[in-house]
């Protein structure tokens, strides 16, 4: 399998989406040091180090990370048929549930390549910008863990999609329905939660620290909604195990 | 039969009410290279395709190295090369990249391997030229590259010489001789170019939608389609008698009840005019034809012929 893996990360060599997602989570990563740097310490929006940290995971993790993932684990899929390369792996052979987890695993290293590149910076950014009275080894170990959650729990919410691009047709299916998916989880997430992968995600969030309790209950605007993190977590591994098993069984019943 | 590499028993295809590839028996002998000759459309992808697991079989059964391939892939298709319509690559990676990829996933723990495979079919090594910059030839080449990397006893070539230019299509069936002759590698490939098939091919198989209509060694198609007599008389079946009595012909065929052909071109055409006219059989034309293969094609599969 590490094999797989490896190849995996050579085909992405000199991809232009590559460089694209690194300029635009850069992007990302510098509106969030701005901030820092033009809104004073003494304004409630910015006096702490946990402002800083949770207005970069909250952009990364409900809107930019699941749009990058989608369109990534598309190109992964999708890509093998256009450029016919499928058949040449599948003569090799390789099995089609190996070729399948090897690109799931490739989603998750990418999304732990991506959290943990926001995460460093964000830290750097909080140091640059300065006069954070919690900025310490406590609250960059708590940033450190939710960065670590989402770079895991945001993949695993996008198996659903990963499935549609496992169904190879066109780029359009999935990317839409990244795009459909995500709907929820910006406008109203309250009333998704126990169901949607995306939202039970915030839940398991709120768990991690109290500054990242006070995120979710920022974004869902209701505090009652969150359940236990185990509901979550199950919900989650649920949704994961099902479209996998679909994924895998799509695979394996294309004709090349 | 234990010196066959691929064998087929009634495999079929369909796809939705149309029958892609229907009931083949095919034969292909170990150190041979067996032609399968048709058509667009013809099926011959689809056998491949059936036998490397790319597509399902609908019923019958596909064998090769003996074994039946459901159920034996892993054993199996490490043992091929092939090549399935047009080759695929990664765009974003030059030829080396792509090759290093495949020979990484395929295990290959030959130095230097994917250096002289590209040797091989005459690309360089460590190019910076990416696929996408390819020439349809060097697309191709590199396929092949691709199908002989890991030194496979067989050879599944769908259709190698698409692309190429006169040079690079003569390169490409001499290599694929000298694979057969020198490392004695038995090769399966597929075109709808008689000639090249004919060039190369030391068995036939024709194959016309969906059916194999016929299947034999070159030599023996080659004897078939070689000259003969084409003659023209009244009454065919007297003339035969004739003919057998008193020019001692053994290989004739009776075409219809005024048609005849004799394979012996040596015959005394004015002595057997002269000797039928005498027997009150009258002569209408006498000619000496030379059938090409792609004549018998025609004839075979009812329909214009190839290539």
């Amino acid at each position: 399998m590490w094999t797989m893996i490896q190849t995996e990360l050579l085909k992405l060599k000199r991809k232009k989406m590559m460089t694209g997602i690194f300029i635009l989570i850069t992007l990302l990563v510098v509106f969030a040091i701005e901030r820092a740097f033009s809104i004073s310490r003494s304004s409630r929006y910015m006096d702490s180090f946990g402002d800083l940290y949770t207005m970069t995971f909250k952009n990364l993790v409900t809107v930019f990370l699941p749009i990058v993932l989608g369109m990534f684990a598309t190109s992964l899929f999708f890509d093998e048929h256009k450029n016919d390369t499928i058949k040449e792996l599948l003569i090799i052979p390789i099995s089609r549930s190996r070729l399948y987890f090897s690109k799931v695993i490739t989603l998750f290293l990418l999304s732990l390549v991506l959290c943990l590149y926001t995460f460093l910076f964000t830290v750097a950014g909080g140091f640059l910008a300065g006069g954070f009275p919690d900025l310490n080894k406590q609250t960059i170990l708590q940033a450190f863990t939710l960065f670590a959650e989402g770079s895991a729990l945001v993949p695993l919410s996008m198996l659903p999609i990963v499935f549609l691009a496992v169904l190879g047709k066109s780029y359009l299916l999935p990317i839409g329905a990244t795009l459909l998916y995500l709907l929820p989880v910006i406008l109203l997430p309250a009333p998704f939660m126990g169901i949607h992968p995306l939202v039970n995600a915030l839940c398991i969030y709120s768990f991690s620290s109290p500054t990242a309790a006070d995120m979710v209950y920022g974004l869902l605007r209701v505090a009652e909604a969150i359940p236990n993190y185990k509901v979550c977590l199950l919900n989650m591994g649920i949704v994961g195990v099902i479209f996998s098993t679909a994924s895998i069984i799509a695979l394996k019943k294309q004709d090349i | 039969m234990d010196n066959l590499m691929i064998e087929t028993r009634q495999l079929t295809k369909v796809y939705g009410e149309q029958t892609a590839v229907n009931k083949v028996n095919m034969h292909v002998k170990k150190g041979r290279i067996y032609g399968l000759l048709g058509r667009n459309g013809a099926g011959k992808t689809t056998i491949m395709k059936m036998m490397l697991g790319l597509t399902s079989i609908h019923s019958g059964e596909a064998f090769v190295f003996g074994k039946n391939v459901k159920g034996n892939e892993k054993r199996i298709y490490p043992r091929i090369g092939a090549i399935i319509e047009t080759p695929g690559f990664y765009p974003n990676l030059t030829g080396t990249e792509n090759l290093e990829i495949f020979a990484k996933l395929r295990g290959t723990t030959k130095p230097n391997a994917v250096k002289e495979a590209l040797e091989v079919v005459g690309l360089p090594y460590k190019d910076k030229k990416i696929f996408s910059k390819y020439s349809l030839g060097m697309k191709q080449r590199l396929g092949i590259a691709n199908a002989i990397l890991h030194d496979p006893e067989l050879l599944i070539l769908d259709e190698p010489t698409n692309g190429l230019d006169p040079i690079g299509i003569a390169e490409v069936r001499k290599f694929i001789k000298d694979l057969c002759v020198e490392r004695g590698k038995t090769i399966l490939i597929s075109s709808h170019i008689l000639s090249e098939i004919a060039l190369l091919a030391d068995d036939i198989g024709i194959i016309h939608d969906g059916v194999l209509l016929e299947e034999n060694s070159l030599a023996e198609l080659q004897k078939k389609n070689g000259k003969y007599i084409l003659l023209q008389v009244s009454d065919t079946a007297k003339a035969a008698l004739i003919l057998e009595r008193k020019f001692c012909v053994e290989e004739y065929s009776i075409q219809d009840d005024h048609t005849l052909r004799l394979y012996d071109t040596t015959l005394d055409m004015a002595e057997v005019n002269k000797t039928l006219m005498l027997e009150n059989i009258s002569v209408i034309s006498s000619q000496l034809c030379n059938d090409t293969l792609e004549d018998y094609f025609k004839k075979v599969t009812g329909g214009e012929g190839i290539a």
